[in-house]
């Protein structure tokens, strides 16, 4: 994904806490109006990665740049164009949630109050009630608000949604799409709940121990990866199945179950043509591709 | 292994623990030379030595109780009253064969003071433990422990203790029985563990941890039915106004930020000011009489400061860059000193008032006399606070460590000024250009840590 336009730029990052080696030789375009997939198992590099966007770590090597500036020097102008979700969610305790969204706010010359009301409504929250006594579903939801209720053109949501319960994560599911119809706004979205995000995203990216190991349009890679069902049309299926770059198989003597990488349809159809058996095609989830590549 | 044993291997396998039975060995040592030699004050040292290693063994017991995974651990609801038994009766016992080297006129005395000693060690032993269950944060009940040892002699306390002890043995016993046998009830209730578990609770270290700090507040935050403070809307209203963005960001809405974030809460606060100031004033009374140890309360801000957060590490993304974060915890930092340096002033002044009035006072023949606090000390919290704050971001992983460090220079800047001040050349105390340039030595030093960490290292805990 190299654009001259790109957002943000990382340049040969790299990253290494202690005996850990978090960000490893990382080059990286995001162009705006993309939304983003970030997925990779805990400890592959996703929260550094997305903290080394903000500026608030630093890399050992290399460079990385946000809106043109290098991520360490972002002024208020810029960091005001960000919004940041954590998975762990700091907030300041001893307010009151009406008290946080106030404070927050007075940073924020374009804060929509329309969109603070609709999404204090929407998602339930009770603005009189203590932060530190909120629950941590409804901590994520106000930290949630404080990071989209300026409408920022760089949302990095890190794990927004790991302490939501199912409605409100369908709710913030339908928030992230209307704010998606602004096609200057860019999200990265981390998460481990793959079947939410591949609702909305257009982009993946997935890391592995630092690296990454797909950056990639979500078509791309759903084109790249097929589950094809393989029933034997004649008797027993071949001892070996005529298909390279098999990334999965299950299999009896009449059927076999397969994810393969790398074909087109047309392919897989005269592939089981050759071998006198039927073939049923299907795409992957978000899920099972992100095995596919992992694995 | 047994659930038991498991839970006794807690006592050596935790390094905290290592340095708190460090401490208490040497007391024992202690303890043991005075009571060879036949010092009265024997009695009381046993029994505060009791009350201390009871807190810090309760302490191991708690910290599993209050976990929720310990609530569903197969057969450990009986384990803390074991646990608190095994070792107080041990140690009880421990002491009872000591004192048998304690001099008495009679064996029959020798044995009988011993008996009352294992009895009366339980009884201070029990006492220790009830207050590490019952409160909170307990630390603050351990270290009135040499406020008591040393007015107790005051008090004629440590005479009092070997008269009961020695002479009404039986009424010891019969109590330390009664004691003993209640204990064993309080702390074997079958509903302990659900009372304790997931509880906010201090551990003996966690005052200088600032996440369990925090986690701490956040959860009794989250009590129900408990009186919360809040933020006056004059007090938000002023800070708002100035924190708000009208002709585009600049550095000092961010400063404004900073204060609200540290001060907000605090000036909103006017129960516990004035709460503050009624607990202030036994203490400074209390103090005066103890000569030039009152200084002390100088130095107080100068460690309390290490708990200090100046939201240098804070994922609360707002529209503030590394330049905002550094003048905003530079101003934090200065106001927070500022303010400590004028409430020790004020403490200072007041007892300046008070020394007019106190009366000289007369205990066991010894006189003394109320002295007020030296108001030209007032330079010790500016000097202090940005050394402690410069610590403090260095070793914020470490707490322990970081106080350990605290602790080390300020005794350390302690050593050096008394033995300045012996030399023959300095008979003067430090004039004003010597504090000044200390001051600046002390101030540019935390200036350039801070600049260096919130302009280039990791900004995140």
């Amino acid at each position: 994904m190299t654009n001259a336009n790109s957002i943000v730029q990382l340049r040969s990052v790299s990253r290494r806490f202690a005996r850990t080696q978090a960000l490893d030789n990382i080059d990286l375009d995001i162009s705006p109006g993309k939304i983003i997939g970030l997925l990779g198992a805990n400890g592959a590099g996703k929260s550094t990665l997305l903290r080394h966007i903000i500026g608030l770590y630093l890399p050992d090597n290399g460079q990385c740049t946000t809106f043109g500036t290098d991520a360490a020097r972002l002024t208020p102008t810029e960091l005001a164009r960000i919004g940041y979700v954590h998975q762990e969610g700091e907030l300041l305790h001893w307010m009151s949630v009406k008290q946080l969204i106030r404070y927050v706010s007075a940073y924020y010359s374009n804060w929509n109050s329309q969109l603070e009301e609709k999404y204090i409504d929407d998602f339930d929250i009770s603005i009189k009630d203590r932060v530190g006594a909120l629950s941590p579903g409804q901590r994520q939801k106000l930290a949630i608000l404080l990071a989209i209720a300026f409408e920022p053109e760089l949302l990095i949501l890190d794990e927004p949604a790991s302490a939501l319960d199912p409605i409100a994560r369908s709710r913030f599911l339908d928030l992230l799409l209307h704010i998606i119809q602004d096609e200057n706004r860019t999200i990265i979205i981390s998460s481990h709940i793959l079947s939410d995000v591949e609702k909305v995203i257009d982009h993946t990216l997935i890391m592995r121990k630092g690296k990454i190991l797909r950056d990639c349009s979500f078509d791309t890679l759903r084109e790249e990866f097929v589950k094809a069902t393989i029933t034997s049309l004649n008797g027993d299926l071949p001892a070996e199945l005529p298909f390279e770059n098999i990334v999965d198989c299950q299999r009896n003597n009449t059927k076999a179950v397969l994810t393969v990488q790398k074909y087109s349809q047309d392919q897989l159809h005269d592939k089981a043509k050759a071998i006198n058996c039927d073939i049923e095609i299907r795409p992957l989830s978000l899920e099972e591709i992100y095995k596919a590549v992992v694995s | 292994m047994t659930i038991l044993q498991a839970n006794l291997k807690h006592l050596y396998q935790r390094k905290g623990f290592w340095l708190i039975a460090l401490g208490l060995g040497l007391f024992a040592f202690l303890c043991i030379m005075a009571i060879v030699d036949g010092e009265q004050g024997s009695f009381m040292a046993l029994a505060l030595w009791m009350y201390i290693a009871a807190g810090f063994t309760s302490a191991l017991q708690v910290e599993v109780l209050t976990r929720p995974f310990s609530w569903s651990l197969p057969g450990h609801a009986g384990i803390p009253v074991k646990f608190l038994f095994c070792i107080g009766i041990s140690v009880s016992l421990f002491w009872s064969v000591v004192f048998l080297f304690y001099p008495a006129p009679t064996l029959a005395e020798h044995l009988l003071s011993s008996v009352s000693i294992f009895f009366a060690g339980t009884v201070f032993y029990w006492l220790g433990a009830w207050v590490v269950f019952r409160f909170p944060n307990w630390v603050s009940a351990i270290v009135m422990v040499p406020i008591l040892m040393v007015y107790g002699r005051y008090l004629d306390m440590y005479a009092l203790f070997e008269r009961v002890i020695v002479d009404a043995w039986f009424a010891v016993i019969l109590l330390g029985g009664l004691v003993n046998f209640l204990a064993w009830r309080h702390w074997s209730r079958p509903h302990m563990a659900r009372k304790y578990c997931g509880r906010p609770w201090m551990g003996a270290f966690d005052a200088w941890n600032k996440e369990k700090m925090s986690e701490f507040q956040q959860a009794r935050l989250a009590q129900k039915n408990k009186a919360i403070p809040t933020v006056l809307p004059h007090v938000e209203k002023f800070f708002l106004d100035r924190i708000t963005d009208r002709t585009g960001p600049n550095t000092a809405q961010y400063i404004w930020g900073g204060l609200y974030r540290s001060f907000g809460l605090i000036t909103s606060r006017k129960k516990e000011c004035i709460r503050f100031w009624l607990i202030m004033l036994p203490t400074l009374c209390f103090l005066g009489y103890m000569g030039p140890v009152a200084n002390i309360m100088f130095i107080m801000p100068g460690i309390m400061v290490a708990n200090m957060s100046l939201h240098v590490r804070s994922t609360l993304l707002i529209s503030g860059g590394r330049t905002e974060r550094f003048w905003s915890a530079l101003s934090t930092a200065a106001a927070t000193t500022l303010l400590a340096t004028v409430i020790v002033t004020l403490m200072a002044a007041l007892t300046i008032g008070l020394e007019a009035v106190m009366p000289e006072l007369t205990i066991k023949g010894q006189s003394a006399v109320y002295r007020a606090m030296e108001m030209k000390l007032f330079f010790i919290p500016l000097c202090m606070m940005p050394v402690t704050l410069t610590i403090a971001l260095i070793f914020y992983r470490y707490p322990r460590l970081m106080m350990a460090v605290v602790m080390m220079i300020f005794i350390l800047a302690m050593q050096v000024s008394i033995f300045f001040k012996r030399l023959p050349i300095h008979q003067n105390d430090p004039g004003p250009i010597h504090i000044i340039i200390i001051m600046l030595c002390c101030w540019a030093i935390f200036t350039a840590v801070l600049r260096h960490i919130c302009m280039r290292r990791c900004l995140v805990r």
